[in-house]
């Protein structure tokens, strides 16, 4: 018999950066807050500490801190006439797990989206005439508007002392920023990264073809940096281990450097980790939530909590598979293109240029950050203009220097032996000697890409799996093609003794790491029949369950998600806050 | 972007080490006319002496005492002794003498024992987190062998020039430690704190492996 716990006012699923916003915005609320987490607590000390968290086997080859697939993992395709099977070992994408999530071991590429990006049919509609978006894609407009966002990305800029140069403060523009992008309300809170040695070389040649480099906006801070919740982070070290790792240093934003020692001192907020929560609770009809049934990781035993508002705050896919567990809203089915939960899952359409050096050039990659990177913005989203292209969306062209670590990063040309003496003498010439540009690809939506519920594999509670359809669409393939083009003009002029262009070829496989910005499934929008949620998050069929982080995204723009996650965070926290709570009940109408 | 470009550079070109070791040897032993030799305070072999606050730096990172000759020189770190010492100094000079300490064999003696030692240890390993103090073996490594190339050895070090180096970063009086981490942490540890991490830090060297003779403090 399931144990029933006393009841809250709200609940979170899954704690990472996206609870733990909504969790302290509600602070000086009079509802009872508790957050559940199905992986472990942890914590800066002791459980980031060097020298251990440098351990790179256990960590980035074993993916130490990514949920584990022998307990729970997604089956994947590429079509819908395939039989979809189990990821069994993780690659393309690293979910994270444990209190803070990905939060935890992500790069710290801190970005915010275009304009254009939240409105993206209506803009290529508006720029190019109503025939140029291709036919096979299911692009839409979020709902929301970069303007409207503005204050709440803002917002998360400041909690996680994001370190840039902004290139457009209301209007006025700054060499040296990016110069693309759609004003900043201020500026960041932090003095940009110094550019790498590769970077450097970057910069000089993407100026030469007239783009405007800058400095990736990060989350490893260059500075010591108190934020408005009064939590003080430390400066980075460049010591080569972000992505992957938890940081040591207290320098990386997470939510263990950000949040959580405030959220431990507030009195209406409870943490409980080791609930795996495994659905959603409705009345019969389904149209409102009563709380949520988790197992707990240390009895096996079922829990009832009977809570008022439900947030699904855990990994993208995850909360559209726990909506689809639930009976949240309806399956969406590709053949007749009906339901509105699982539609336009997205990626990202990800490339690369290597560059192999001579032996006199040391570029001392090992020096890094996982956002120590140099960029342009000239090729992404709509800055553009794609008049007589093929294709809509772009992707940015950065050279990053993220650590270099030795056991995966052991570049050699094509044509080198696989092992051996001379696979070993490569390697070692080549070390430190080769680098990298990234194009770092809008991924939109189409009809057949979605989640859904796997038939045939389960988890090890005996749930159906998400199963993943996805591939590249052939819009996404043309302009990836074109973006490492400019990207290849770009390494020309850096002085290499040798290119190699790797750009994105169909069809999507799991195998190589690509990158874990998974986005959609329980889309944002203006129309209950196609979008999971309305614009403030709050799903149109359940009205008390609100849903968080990337899967709202109607598809993915040609920057790193994070810091669209944290925006929409505030930006559900005002609407829970201010409007909710005091008429509960559907904010937009059907 | 240019200034990156420079000192980017700048790391690129070390030129070979041992023929600079073997230029430095001169300066460290003589001097020059505008410098004194180095081998008067730190001791040909860099192993200075425990009871005069000269740090060692038998073995030290090259990078890193480079970088300290070129902060004592451009006054980004100032020291009434060493400012003037490496102003007298060509760069050339600077990277020669840089070479010849990193080239020194390091040798320490046996970890300390009993309870302030075991309080040091717990500092250096495991910080000190209700007041934020970052644990030290995130930057300077395993064993406090450092991370090369500009975060430097500490085992070992002299604990009066440790103690002083502590200070100076509390103080402000030193700010030449990358973002400002030093002046972070120093800080918040107390005096207790310090001489429990630099005792704990400092090896005591056999006596016959000391530059000079023992002296007790």
């Amino acid at each position: 018999m399931a144990r029933t716990m006393p009841a809250v006012d709200i609940v979170f699923v899954g704690f990472g950066f996206t609870g733990a916003i909504i969790a302290r915005e509600l602070k000086d609320s009079p509802l009872r807050i508790l957050g559940l987490e199905r992986g472990q607590p942890r914590d800066t000390v002791p459980d980031f500490q060097g020298p251990a968290m440098h351990d790179e086997l256990a960590m980035a080859v074993r993916h130490g801190l990514m949920q584990d697939t022998a307990r729970e993992t997604v089956t994947v395709r590429n079509r819908p006439d395939q039989t979809a099977l189990p990821m069994r070992q993780l690659g393309s994408f690293l979910p994270g797990t444990d209190l803070g999530g990905a939060g935890v071991h992500w790069n710290g590429q801190t970005f915010r989206f275009q304009a254009s990006d939240f409105r993206l049919r209506s803009h290529h509609e508006e720029r190019y005439g109503r025939g140029f978006v291709p036919e096979e894609l299911s692009i839409r407009d979020w709902g929301v508007t970069y303007d409207e966002l503005e204050p709440s990305y803002t917002r998360f800029d400041r909690l996680i002392g994001t370190c840039g140069h902004a290139g457009n403060v209301r209007g006025e523009i700054r060499p040296g920023g990016n110069i693309h992008e759609a004003p900043r309300s201020e500026d960041y809170p932090n003095p940009a990264t110094e550019p790498s040695y590769l970077g450097a070389i970057f910069a000089k040649a993407a100026m030469e073809l007239g783009c405007q480099p800058f400095q990736v906006p990060s989350a490893n801070l260059t500075r010591a940096y108190t934020n408005p919740e009064g939590v003080e982070m430390k400066p980075c070290m460049v010591c080569g281990y972000c992505e992957r790792f938890g940081c040591e240093h207290f320098a990386k934003s997470s939510p263990q450097t950000t949040l959580l020692p405030r959220l431990r001192e507030q009195r209406n907020f409870e943490l409980r980790t080791g609930a795996h929560v495994t659905r959603v609770d409705l009345t019969p009809d389904r149209r409102r939530a009563r709380g949520v049934t988790y197992i707990d990781a240390a009895t096996g035993e079922e829990v009832t909590q009977p809570a008022e508002i439900v947030v699904l705050s855990s990994f993208a896919y995850n909360n559209v598979r726990l909506m689809l567990l639930s009976g949240i809203g309806t399956a969406y089915d590709p053949a007749t293109r009906q339901g509105n939960v699982g539609r336009n899952y997205c990626y990202q359409t990800m490339s690369s240029v290597t560059l192999f050096y001579d032996d006199d050039v040391h570029l001392n990659q090992f020096m890094g950050a996982g956002a120590l990177g140099t960029m342009v913005d000239e090729y992404a989203g709509d800055n553009f203009d794609h008049a007589g292209l093929d294709f809509i969306g772009g992707a940015y062209i950065g050279a990053f220097t993220t650590g270099a670590r030795p056991i995966e990063f052991h570049p050699v040309p094509p044509g080198t032996p696989r092992w051996g003496a001379a696979w070993k003498a490569a390697t070692a010439r080549h070390y430190n000697h080769t680098g990298a540009i990234t194009c770092h690809g809008m991924s939109n939506a189409r009809a057949s890409n979605h989640v859904d519920l796997d038939p045939t594999y389960r988890d090890a509670y005996g749930q159906p799996l998400a199963r993943i359809t996805f591939d590249f669409p052939e819009n996404d393939l043309r302009m990836s093609a074109y973006v490492t083009e400019r990207a290849t003009e770009i390494a020309r002029r850096m002085g290499a003794r040798r290119i190699l262009a790797n750009p994105r070829t169909a069809p999507w496989s799991v195998v190589p790491y690509q990158t874990t910005h998974n986005t959609g499934g329980a889309i944002m929008g203006a129309d209950p029949r196609e979008t999971a949620v309305n614009r403030y998050g709050q799903s149109w069929d359940v009205p008390n369950v609100f849903v968080t982080g990337s899967a709202l995204f109607p598809q993915n723009a040609s920057y790193n998600p994070t810091g669209t996650v944290g925006a929409l965070a505030y930006w559900t926290a005002d609407a829970i806050r201010d409007r909710y709570l005091r008429a509960p009940g559907a904010m937009v109408q059907r | 972007m240019r200034a990156a470009l420079l000192l980017a550079g700048l790391l690129l070109t070390w030129p070979a080490l041992a023929q600079d070791a073997a230029r430095g040897r001169a300066i460290v032993e003589n001097g020059t006319e505008n410098a004194a030799p180095c081998a008067s305070c730190h001791g040909m072999d860099g192993r200075a002496n425990r009871s005069e606050q000269f740090p060692r730096l038998d073995g030290q990172s090259a990078h890193y005492l480079l970088k300290q000759l070129e902060d004592y020189a451009s006054g980004s770190r100032p020291n009434e002794v060493m400012t003037p010492i490496a102003q007298g100094l060509t760069a050339r000079q600077r990277q020669d003498v840089a070479a010849w300490f990193a080239a020194q064999d390091f040798a320490a003696g046996p970890e300390p024992t009993g309870e302030e030692a075991r309080r040091g240890r717990a500092i250096y390993e495991l910080g000190i987190a209700e007041r934020g103090v970052q644990a030290c073996i995130n930057c300077h490594g395993p064993g406090g062998l450092g991370l090369g190339p500009l975060i430097p050895r500490i085992v070992g070090q002299w604990s009066d020039y440790a103690e002083a180096q502590l200070h100076a970063f509390r103080e402000g009086t030193r700010r030449n430690d990358a973002g400002g981490a030093m002046r972070a942490i120093a800080p918040r540890l107390t005096e207790a704190d310090v001489d429990a991490l630099t005792a704990w830090l400092e090896r005591d060297l056999p006596s016959e492996r000391q530059h000079g003779p023992r002296q007790r403090r």
